[in-house]
């Protein structure tokens, strides 16, 4: 009797023992550096740098907090904080690939209608070009603006190529929006100018 | 009183186990620490890093920074594999002093490193805008190449890209299309220093025929016209002072000197109005006549055509005028000046017969021109 009791302390000791020694969150650990990895391959450093710097420094406590773990005696380690923490890596990336997609469509549909609007612009521009009296500084100062609009519209060009291939779009708005502005300056310019003259033959 | 040997078993297991429980609890206790207060020091001061950007404006501190921190968890993971007594933090704590080091270097550095990048940015994008309108001002006159003025136009427009960037605060950016503008527009110069540097080795001359045209002026108590052709304008002066500047367009081949008849070339010397034309004297409004070809031009031509550089037939040419009929915005005319008819009314009004015309390249240095 007391030898099956003895017995039976021993075995709860042992259990207990190896029950108390909490395993390192590994697998964890990997998922939620595959999650930032994902978000990193989607652009989400550059598209949602707030959900992305968010994700990376949830990791880093996440694997410091490990390390804090496992430096203690295997009986007294407790990953549940580590856990948490890592679980929070894995909702920040998901929000982090999430902002970024929509960022993403948004910027693409903004950059295509800054590119239908530039072809518009460009075209106006010709036109009114075509129109534009060659004054003191005439041909020369219209031959320059010719190019500024052969400018845009290479830009223009090159940007529609871009969407087309999937080109990076914030890369892509950096670059057409000055274009629209542009297009816009030469547009007003020659309005400005023809309007100008022909106020001045009324008089 | 004597135990039993079960007991006396009990009581050496007791000691034993009461031994190993004691030896493994000084080794905990004295059993070395891991560098956790750094650690965190360390996260913090990196999150406060990338807040103040400094992966991009101390790219160096910030990136060391980051190494050593990688290091040092990777030093700390080697030790926590080992037996806990065997331990030894000490590498993983240099490593992680060091990063904190960087870190706050990143820290401290980023926000001059910018405002310097700011500085560097916003004085160069002066410098480019002055080439630009240099461009504008005194280029657009020049025979360029299609290719060459588009160069200029991409510049400009990569200029104003990166001042877009610029505006919404990423000066790295708008320092990369700055580059871009910069390289474009670099190309673009090097065409036009060329084409001027040739033309540019008669500077000395048109600054002692600019410099005694004045003095006559003064001299002479009068009038006295001097065009600079690659500014396209002309400066009356009168007894020495600048009274009057006018626009004016050019022959075709305006750069360079005229040396043969048909040549569209505006000569470039020291003259004088010899006749004056109104009425229905002239095609072009009005007119004033220039005593071109001077003896100067003569030997000029005959040097020219003696060296092979002109044909023995050609002729020298003449009937170079100050006439109106200008204002086309062009280089239109065989070689002469022309200016607007309200323009050339008022010059003729102003000037007699006699009157000093002194026609240069430039009045300017190349290196004052070009920056």
């Amino acid at each position: 009797m007391k030898k099956g009791l003895l017995k039976l302390v021993a075995f709860s000791f042992l259990v207990v023992s190896l029950a108390s020694c909490a395993k390192a969150p590994q697998a964890e650990i990997d998922a939620a550096n595959v999650s930032i990895e994902a978000a990193k391959t989607a652009g989400a450093d550059r598209y949602a740098p707030e959900s992305f710097n968010a994700a990376s420094e949830a990791l880093k406590t996440a694997v410091t907090a490990v390390e804090e773990q496992n430096s203690k005696f295997a009986l007294f380690r407790n990953y549940d904080a580590a856990k948490t923490t890592l679980a929070t890596v894995a909702t920040l990336s998901s929000k982090a690939v999430e902002e970024t997609t929509a960022k993403k469509a948004a910027l693409k549909a903004e950059v295509t209608q800054s590119v239908t609007d530039l072809t518009t612009l460009i075209a106006s521009d010709k036109e009114l070009l075509a129109k534009a009296p060659k004054g003191k500084e005439g041909k020369a100062a219209l031959e320059a603006i010719g190019q500024e609009i052969a400018v845009v519209e290479t830009v223009n060009t090159e940007v529609t190529a871009g969407l087309a291939n999937n080109e990076d779009v914030l890369t892509l708005s950096e670059k057409i929006k000055p274009a629209v502005v542009k297009a816009q300056g030469i547009n007003t310019e020659l309005t400005d100018v023809i309007a100008k003259v022909k106020g001045g033959k009324k008089k | 009183m004597k135990l039993g040997w079960k007991k006396r078993l009990f009581v050496i297991i007791g000691i034993l186990l009461s031994s190993v429980v004691i030896v493994y609890a000084v080794l905990i206790l004295t059993m070395d620490k891991p560098p956790l207060t750094e650690f965190s020091s360390c996260q913090v001061l990196l999150v406060k890093a990338k807040k103040v950007n400094a992966d991009v404006y101390s790219p160096e501190y910030y990136k060391s920074a980051e190494k050593k921190y990688k290091a040092a968890l990777i030093e700390w993971k080697i030790q926590n594999e080992k037996i806990f007594f065997t331990r030894d933090y000490s590498k993983a704590k240099e490593l992680i002093l060091t990063a904190i080091l960087k870190a706050q270097e990143a820290n401290a550095s980023s926000g001059s490193n910018k405002d310097s990048l700011k500085m560097k940015y916003l004085k160069e994008v002066e410098l480019l805008k002055r080439k630009l309108d240099n461009y504008h001002d005194v280029f657009i006159h020049l025979p360029l190449k299609v290719g060459v003025r588009k160069n200029y136009e991409f510049g400009k427009l990569s200029l104003e890209q990166g001042l877009s960037a610029f505006g919404k605060g990423d000066i790295m950016l708008a320092t990369k299309r700055l580059n871009e503008g910069k390289s474009r527009i670099g190309v673009a110069d090097k065409e036009v220093n060329a084409l001027l540097k040739e033309y540019f080795n008669d500077y000395s001359k048109w600054q002692n025929w600019f410099a005694a045209t004045i003095r006559l002026s003064a001299q002479n108590n009068n009038y006295a016209f001097i065009v600079d052709k690659i500014k396209h304008k002309g400066y009356l002066y009168n007894k020495g002072k600048l009274t009057k500047e006018y626009t004016v367009e050019l022959g075709r081949n305006w750069i360079g000197d005229k040396l043969t008849a048909g040549d569209k070339a505006t000569p470039e010397g020291m003259y004088k109005v010899i006749k004056k034309k109104a009425g229905g004297d002239s095609r072009y409004h009005k007119a004033m006549l220039i005593n071109y070809p001077n003896e100067e031009d003569y030997a000029h031509f005959n040097i020219k055509k003696r060296q092979g550089l002109i044909s023995r037939n050609s002729n020298i040419g003449g009937l170079i005028e100050i006439h109106g009929d200008g204002g086309k915005g062009d280089d239109w005319t065989s070689g002469c000046i022309a200016l607007t008819d309200s323009e050339i009314d008022e010059l003729f009004s102003r000037i007699p017969v006699g009157t000093p015309v002194t026609i240069v390249g430039s009045m300017m240095t190349l290196s004052e021109l070009l920056n």
